[in-house]
C-alpha cells in the first residue's frame, strides 16, 4: 500500500482496456478479410483478462498466514486467443476465394464487435474516473498539515 | 497553606496537561488509521474497476467502521459513540480504553456469495463508482479535521 498503488492498479486497467479496444478494432477491420498469412479466412480474435495478486512482501505473507484477502495488484491481458466458432458460408461464385460459389467469410459478428467496444469504452472511462480519484487522495495527503 | 495550593494547582495542571497530550495522540493516530483505511479503500474500488470485465473476480471491500464501532461497544459506549469513558483514578492510563482504537486496522474482504454476471463476475461498476466518490470526500474530510487539530496544537503552542 504505497502512495502510487492505487495509481497503477488504475492504470493496469487503462493498459488492459486499451488492448481489448485495439483487438475490437482489428476484428472489425478484417471482417471482411478471406486471405491471412496462415490461410484461410481471419478468424477473431479475443483477451483473456486475468487478476493480478498483490505482489507486496507484506500482503503475500497476510494471505498465506491468514483467512484475510489482501487487495489485488489490478489486471492483466493474460493471452490473446482465437475464437474457434466456424466460419460463415457465404454464397458468391464472383468472389475469387469462392469453392463451389461459397466464400468461408470470418467469424466475426459486427454488432458483437461494437458491444464489446462500448463495454471497453466504458471500463476505460470507469478507469480514469478511478485514477483521478487516487490522484486526487494523493494530493490530499500532500496537504496533511499545510 | 498558599504554598500547598499552588502545588495542588500547579499538579492538576500538569495532570491536564499531560491527559491532553494523550488525548492527541489517540486522536491522531485514529485519524490516521481512518485515512489509511480510506487509502486502502481507494485502492480496493481502484482494483474492483480494473477487473470490472475479469472472468471469475470476485469484489472486495474494506471494512473498518464496522470493527471501530465493535471497539466502541468493548470500551463501554455506546456504538454511536455516546457515554463516558470513567476515569478510576486521576491517571492518564485510564485512557487505555480510548487507546484501543487506535490499534483498530482495516480488514480487506472478498464477497464470494454473489454473482451479477454470467463469467462469475461479481463487480457492480455504478456501486464502485459512487463509492470511489464517496470516499474521496471522505478522505478530503479526514485530512480536513486532520489540519484542525493540527491547527488547535499550534494554537497550544504559540498561543493565538
Amino acid at each position: 500500500m504505497g502512495l502510487f498503488s492505487g495509481l497503477s492498479i488504475s492504470a493496469s486497467g487503462l493498459s488492459a482496456n486499451s488492448t481489448w479496444m485495439d483487438v475490437i478494432a482489428n476484428n472489425i477491420a478484417n471482417a471482411n478479410t478471406t486471405r491471412t498469412p496462415q490461410g484461410g479466412p481471419y478468424r477473431r480474435e479475443e483477451v483473456v483478462f486475468s487478476s493480478l495478486p498483490s505482489s507486496s512482501f507484506a500482503s503475500v505473507l497476510q494471505g498465506t498466514t491468514g483467512a484475510q484477502s489482501t487487495v489485488g495488484n489490478g489486471v492483466a491481458i493474460q493471452s490473446i486467443v482465437q475464437d474457434p466458432s466456424p466460419f460463415k458460408l457465404v454464397y458468391d461464385p464472383t468472389n475469387p476465394d469462392a469453392v463451389n460459389g461459397y466464400v468461408q467469410m470470418p467469424n466475426v459478428n459486427t454488432s458483437t464487435e461494437m458491444v464489446d467496444l462500448i463495454t471497453a469504452s466504458h471500463a476505460y472511462q470507469a478507469n480514469v474516473t478511478a485514477f483521478n480519484a487516487a490522484k486526487q487522495v494523493d494530493v490530499q495527503a500532500l496537504q496533511i498539515g499545510k | 497553606m498558599l504554598k500547598y495550593n499552588k502545588y495542588y494547582f500547579l499538579d492538576a495542571l500538569f495532570l491536564g496537561v499531560s491527559l491532553l497530550a494523550s488525548l492527541d495522540s489517540i486522536v491522531f493516530s485514529s485519524l490516521q488509521s481512518a485515512l489509511k483505511a480510506s487509502q486502502l479503500r481507494q485502492e480496493v474500488y481502484a482494483n474492483n474497476i480494473a477487473n470490472a470485465n475479469t472472468p471469475g473476480y470476485k469484489r472486495q471491500s474494506v471494512e473498518f467502521e464496522n470493527l471501530l464501532q465493535a471497539q466502541l461497544g468493548n470500551v463501554g459506549l455506546t456504538p454511536n459513540g455516546s457515554g463516558t469513558l470513567t476515569m478510576a483514578s486521576n491517571n492518564v492510563s485510564d485512557l487505555a480504553g480510548a487507546a484501543s482504537f487506535t490499534a483498530v486496522s482495516p480488514v480487506v474482504t472478498t464477497d464470494q456469495a454473489t454473482s451479477v454476471s454470467n463469467n462469475g463476475n461479481n463487480v457492480n461498476l455504478t456501486a464502485e463508482m459512487s463509492g470511489i466518490a464517496q470516499n474521496q470526500i471522505n478522505y478530503a474530510a479526514l485530512v480536513q479535521e486532520l489540519n484542525d487539530q493540527f491547527g488547535l496544537l499550534r494554537t497550544a503552542i504559540m498561543g493565538r
